[in-house]
């Protein structure tokens, strides 16, 4: 009897489609990517074994140190950024002009001292990048970082759960100025806020290792 | 769909003495493709750092507190940190600052859980009292130290005089720059 002929079934592969996914993932993970902004000032941040997220795009008062001891602030919510000049101007019983106030909301970090904010604030974007900020005087009752802070207070109504204080304080920062940050926050009535540091393993075997091991891999909320 | 349809159409006959054309396979091998495609997948996700940064919460107490609210701290219980200039750590034991110990901050933990062990729990108290000197980096170092050892009692203060001037003078000693 005459056998059947079995069939050779080709073992090559259609890859067409394999290829089309492999390639919109590729252009998905490129596209979806975020690039981080260059910044004015460059601050490296400790490490820390503290997990909570920074969570500083919304309504955050970032006081900034750098490694020289220059103090600047950053207002993540550029809404309130009208308000507050609007307060500062107040405090420091002056009158802010009205021509630069878009300036100042347009503006990334404040970094001068308040009596040369007009100054810099006029100056075009290339020739701002050239000169270097001087820095909020601070000084051990505080300074004008202090005036800044209760201006930042008063634009959200006194609220201290509406508005996060952040510190991002460089490694090499040295601590009188970081005790006259402390300072500054402390004659506002401030006594809570957080230090932005870059995520570090906890060191195994450690009293905080053995009881996030106990507690299933949460850290406890410290206060 | 990566294919274009080669075949000749219309039922054109060959003649005789006309060649058949050779017909080229239109068909690429996509595999080695998809290998780079998926190659660049995986370059791109082990490349990229997920900078979340995080943050550590501190809260300070109000300076104008009264005698009755200040907290009592027994000898006993009592251990001191101070944060001095290079890198340099030093500490006490008690309330003598003379009696200065310089450590590293590697060996910090080890001093800190040593009498911790050896105190009650209720009693002990650190102290953090950063120098000068010291930098914003000793500062969250030993804060950290702090979550690390599991210490609920401790405060950071400003070094006093004579302890500035143990330190000063250990630094000398030992020719800290």
């Amino acid at each position: 009897m005459a056998r059947g002929k079995i069939k050779r079934k080709g073992t090559s592969i259609d890859m067409t489609a394999m290829c089309d996914v492999a390639f919109l993932l590729l252009s998905f993970f490129i596209l979806t990517a975020k690039f981080k902004s260059a910044e004015a000032v460059q601050i490296t941040t400790p490490h820390s074994v503290s997990n909570k997220p920074a969570d500083a795009s919304s309504d955050a008062f970032i006081v900034e140190i750098d490694k020289n001891g220059l103090v600047y602030i950053e207002l993540s919510d550029s809404g309130i950024r009208s308000n507050v000049i609007d307060k500062m101007a107040q405090i420091k019983a002056v009158q802010f002009p009205a021509a630069l106030k878009s300036r100042f909301i347009a503006a990334e970090m404040i970094g001068t001292p308040f009596a040369s904010l007009p100054q810099y604030l006029q100056m075009s974007p290339d020739d701002q990048k050239k000169v270097t900020l001087p820095g909020i005087p601070v000084d051990s009752t505080g300074g004008e970082l202090r005036d800044w802070i209760t201006a930042g207070l008063q634009a959200y109504d006194n609220d201290t759960k509406a508005i996060h204080f952040i510190i991002k304080g460089d490694n090499a920062a040295k601590y009188p100025v970081i005790d006259d940050v402390l300072k500054a926050f402390k004659k506002n009535e401030v006594y809570k806020y957080r230090l932005l540091t870059v995520p570090t393993g906890v060191p195994v075997g450690s009293e905080l290792f053995k009881k996030t091991a106990q507690n299933g891999g949460k850290q406890e909320a410290a206060e | 769909m990566a294919e274009l349809d080669t075949s000749s159409g219309g039922g054109h006959k060959k003649g005789p003495g006309v060649k058949k054309a050779k017909k080229l396979s239109t068909k690429v091998d996509l595999t080695p493709m998809v290998d780079l495609g998926f190659l660049l997948i995986t370059f791109f996700l082990f490349a990229t750092t997920l900078n979340e940064p995080t943050t550590m919460n501190l809260a300070m107490p109000k300076d104008d507190v009264k005698d009755q609210d200040l907290t009592k701290i027994k000898e006993s219980g009592a251990l001191t940190i101070v944060m001095g200039k290079s890198n340099q750590v030093y500490y006490y034991l008690g309330m003598d600052p003379t009696k200065l110990q310089s450590t590293t901050y590697t060996q910090l933990r080890s001093v800190i859980l040593n009498k911790k062990q050896t105190t009650p729990a209720d009693d002990l108290f650190i102290t953090i009292k950063p120098d000068k000197d010291a930098t914003y980096e000793n500062v969250v170092n030993v804060l950290d130290e702090m979550t690390i050892d599991d210490i609920h009692k401790y405060s950071m203060d400003n070094a006093n005089d004579v302890e500035a001037l143990v330190v000063q003078k250990t630094e000398e000693a030992n020719g800290i720059k």
